[in-house]
């Protein structure tokens, strides 16, 4: 009698496995709580608790056999698929794939417009209080803009230059052709002024524009091309506070106008919840005016910004009008920058929970759910939100399959090539590996070399076999550099579809010599032997006993290639990708099966469609796994199920 | 006497000839593309027309194309998961091999109905969860090896718990009955009786599954967008990336070098691999 040693090590070991799964799982589990992903934090608590009650209690032996197992196919296998099997129930595509509450909130931030002047400031950005998180802009606004600052407003045509011949000796000749200045002309450099009198001018255009004087040279076209970027900061020296600042260029000619070097500013400090006014002496300027600081704000460091980049993008801060106006910080600072860009936004589109409708405040449209998973205008059917939610249509999907034009007529011919291409390759594999198998059924000379070199191909991973042949049958690939052709081997439908063929053959008539080989050695021999005596021939003999007989053997396995091979999706998608397309923009192309169809449906093309892909993939499972278990009911694996 | 021969023998040569130039053919060119000089596709021929280590040197100099990290990341994922799937997996099939208890029957065909769901058809859903994961798991949610290697697991584990229930079927009974006798638990004659018995079984499933692993494209296409993070497969493919023309040379030498490791594993399995064949499994 045996006794079963080592009981105290086995529980032992026992208790470390379990203990080291369930802490693993908890630490995942809190976890997904930690990030708000309820659905997986339940799957992982489920798995603790059968974790738990099968190996620390004996309720159940054959779930201490089962457990993990079952987890695993529970969560990367069934629930996947269930997935899928309910997302054929809804319109899921490209502008439909979030939930409706997602779609709602997403409506709501997004429904903004920038005001009517495009207004826009540069600010610093930081935080006002002690919590870091409190968002707050300070801004500088010169009064420029409002008009108040210059005193003069006084425009002069220029001519841009250098002086006694170095370039570097920036110099403008401005002439006051309206006569609005005490000045008719003046040479300015950054930091002088010098009037000039007609008489020092030597040369004038039609215009009676200066364009000349002594130890003055302008530059030349070309010149002055390559330093376009540089004239709008360049500034040169008038009278007293202002200086003279380039705009744009007119025929050579430049109109520069008059600015005050030190302008008034009025500081601002805008949160989510307060816009305010600052005191300037509340606040700290750099040379030129504009706010560095202010009491109360503090600026965010770069480390901060990137850590609240989210926040602050979608900050509403408040605005000197009223709401619906507010700032949204556009730009951020970057390297080293201090100053952020804020726009002054209206929140146009407003969503009422009551109603659930969106109402645009400006044009005064209302958005109605249109249950088909948009917010619709009432009032133009063709005016809708972006985005829109995935809407539950139940068996829309389907039916679409089969009356949709767009989606029948290809989906029809993928369908036909698919069943071609399936019954084609099983048939033309099986054919080419019984022929070798009848070939080789005698001890021929060589056969073992022969055998080696046959399943070459077999044993080569499959992949790097397609994309080998991807690249034989290239436009300039070795077949046609071979044959001294020009075949279009995998870009012209027919040839297409005989090079997806071809290489399937090579890739899979091995395992059929093999299978074949294996079946007519287990045919008795006997038979063939009393049917040659009762005078049949080799091929009567072959043709009545050993087919037959192969193809009852053979039926399961033939059945099984078939509906691998139904989804082939490798050897489609890496030889043709499918193509090439039915026309131009079609998804669909002459070689795609359904499994390549459905997945470029899904992940290959700019509008995708979930919803559709998903149906498809339902139809594509019924018909496999009724092809399979037509299959395994004829090689009876069921019979010992009890 | 000649045609005699020719009737019984001949022709089995000759077929057995062209159907092996059909088989190696493309194999002998992409060998002589790999030792090539030229790296061009355009001017194969059928005679070598030089002998040179360019093409590999460059698979393993060339920071673009990081082929040691791409079989390294092959090798690390498919032996992680067919050890494991094999590991978790066994217990399954042993059960279903040898227990008896309630709803059997439509566990099996449970399994079956499963496994022929064909993972592609999945990839959105899979893609969705593992998007998830990533937020409160980063090593192992989408983009990570560590993520590839759960969905492995999960879509493994069908085909290997069926496939291992055949063999278990074939171990005789009268070992375990007489565990039975001796008052082992079904626990006790899993891990003492069954495991050690059926090890070689278990390796040669655990062989198999890495051949097959080595072969998935879809997902780890999907699930590894970055270079240095990609398998051997999908690193080639996105190589390649239909510019055959320009980067044939070094292909064709990476292809081979991710294939011969397979090819002898195949090679010293055949004898299994065949037995299997007729279990119904297809090789992917």
């Amino acid at each position: 009698m045996r006794i079963f040693k080592g009981k105290l090590i086995a529980v032992i070991a026992k208790i470390i496995a379990v203990t080291i799964a369930i802490t693993t799982l908890s630490f995942f589990m809190l976890a997904a709580i930690g990030t708000g992903d309820t659905n997986i934090a339940i799957f992982l608590g489920v798995c603790i608790l059968i974790l738990a009650v099968a190996y620390l209690t004996n309720i159940s032996i054959p779930l201490k056999f089962f457990a993990p197992g079952i987890m695993f196919l529970i969560a990367f296998v069934i629930v996947p698929m269930v997935f899928t099997l309910s997302m054929s129930g809804f319109k899921y595509q490209t502008g439909n794939m979030l939930s409706k509450e997602q779609a709602i909130e997403t409506i709501d931030q997004q429904g903004t417009i920038n005001d009517e002047n495009q207004t826009s400031y540069d600010v610093i950005l930081g935080y006002a209080g002690k919590k870091s998180t409190n968002v707050a802009i300070l801004g500088s606004i010169s009064n420029e803009e409002e008009g108040a600052a210059a005193g003069i407003y006084v425009k002069f045509d220029t001519v841009l230059g250098y002086l006694d011949g170095d370039k570097t000796k920036l110099a403008v000749l401005c002439t006051d052709t309206w006569g609005d200045s005490q000045y008719a002309f003046f040479l300015a450099t950054p930091d002088k002024f010098t009037p000039l009198t007609e008489d020092k001018i030597t040369s004038f255009d039609d215009n009676y524009v200066g364009l000349g004087t002594a130890g003055f040279k302008s530059f030349t076209k070309d010149e002055l091309t390559s330093m376009l970027d540089q004239i709008p900061s360049m500034k040169f020296q008038y009278e007293g506070d202002y200086f003279v600042k380039l705009g744009s260029p007119v025929k050579g000619l430049f109109e520069a106008s008059v600015n005050q070097s030190k302008l008034v500013y009025t500081y601002f400090m805008a949160t989510e919840n307060s816009y305010r006014i600052l005191d300037p002496a509340t606040v700290t300027k750099d040379s030129s005016g504009e706010a560095l600081g202010a009491i109360g704000f503090k600026k965010y460091k770069s480390a901060q910004i990137s850590k609240y980049a989210d926040t602050i993008g979608n900050v509403r801060l408040t605005y000197s009008k009223p709401k619906p106006y507010f700032l949204g910080i556009e730009t951020l600072p970057g390297g080293g920058s201090q100053y952020a860009r804020v726009e002054v936004k209206i929140k146009n589109i407003q969503y009422d929970q009551k109603a659930d409708t969106f109402t645009n405040v400006l044009t005064k449209a209302v958005y109605k759910d249109d249950g088909r998973g948009n917010y619709r205008n009432i009032k133009d059917k063709k005016d809708y939100l972006d985005p829109g939610w995935r809407q539950g249509v139940w068996f829309e999907n389907f039916v679409n399959l089969f009356s949709e034009p767009k989606i029948r007529e290809p989906l029809f011919q993928v369908f036909l090539w698919t069943i071609a291409f399936a019954v084609l390759t099983v048939v033309s594999q099986f054919a080419l590996g019984l022929l070798v198998a009848i070939a080789m059924d005698k001890k021929i000379r060589g056969r073992n070399v022969y055998r080696s070199l046959m399943i070459l191909p077999y044993a080569m991973p499959s992949i790097m076999s397609i994309l080998i042949w991807g690249g034989m049958l290239d436009d300039n690939g070795a077949i046609n550099s071979l044959l001294h052709t020009h075949i279009n081997w995998l870009h012209e439908p027919t040839m297409a579809k005989v090079s997806v063929l071809l290489v399937n053959l090579w890739l899979g008539f091995p395992y059929f010599y093999l299978i074949s080989s294996g079946s007519l050695q287990a045919i008795p021999k006997e038979l063939a032997e009393s049917a040659s005596i009762d005078g049949a021939n080799g091929r009567q003999i072959f043709r009545m006993i050993t087919l037959p007989l192969l193809l009852r053997m053979l039926t399961p396995l033939l059945i099984a290639s078939f509906a691998f091979n139904f989804n082939n999706f490798n050897i489609i998608y890496l030889l043709t990708g499918g193509g090439p397309s039915f026309s131009f923009g079609s998804i669909a192309g002459s070689t795609d099966i359904l499994i390549s169809y459905t997945y470029k449906l899904a992940f290959d093309t700019t509008v995708q469609d979930y919803g559709l892909a998903s149906a498809i993939s339902v139809v594509i499972f019924l018909i496999v796994a009724g092809i399979s278990m037509y299959g395994i009911r004829k090689s009876k694996v069921l019979d010992d199920f009890a | 006497m000649i045609t005699n021969w020719f009737k019984n023998n001949a022709w089995r040569h000759v077929v057995a000839w062209l159907c092996c130039f059909f088989a190696i053919f493309p194999l002998y060119l992409v060998v002589l593309a790999s030792f090539s000089p030229q790296k061009s596709l355009a001017s194969t021929s059928f005679i070598p027309t030089g002998f040179v280590f360019e093409n590999y040197k460059m698979l393993f100099t060339d920071p673009t194309v990081p082929f040691l990290t791409w079989m390294k990341n092959s090798a690390i994922v498919a032996a992680s998961v067919s050890l494991l799937s094999v590991l978790i997996g066994a217990s399954s099939a042993f059960a279903f091999s040898r227990l008896k208890f309630r709803g059997k029957r439509t566990g099996l065909q449970a399994l079956l109905l499963v496994q022929m769901f064909p993972s592609v058809l999945a990839l959105s859903a899979i893609y969705v969860i593992m998007e998830r994961v990533y937020v409160f798991a980063p090593q192992w949610g989408l983009g990570t090896l560590g993520g590839l290697v759960l969905v492995y697991l999960g879509g493994s584990m069908g085909v290997n718990i069926w496939l291992m229930k055949g063999f278990v079927d074939s171990i005789p009974l009268e070992l375990d009955e007489a565990a039975k006798v001796d008052g082992a638990s079904a626990m006790q004659t899993y891990w003492q009786i069954f495991v050690p018995l059926a090890m070689p079984i278990l390796s040669v499933v655990t062989l198999l599954s890495f051949i097959g692993l080595f072969n998935e494209f879809v997902m780890a296409r999907l699930f590894l967008p970055e270079t240095e993070n990609r398998t051997v497969a999908v690193g080639l493919q996105g190589f390649i990336g239909g510019q055959y023309s320009q980067n044939w040379g070094p292909f064709a030498a990476g292809s081979l070098l991710a294939s011969v490791p397979i090819i002898i594993v195949f090679m010293s399995l055949q004898r299994y691999i065949i037995g299997g064949l007729t279990a119904g499994s297809v090789k992917g």
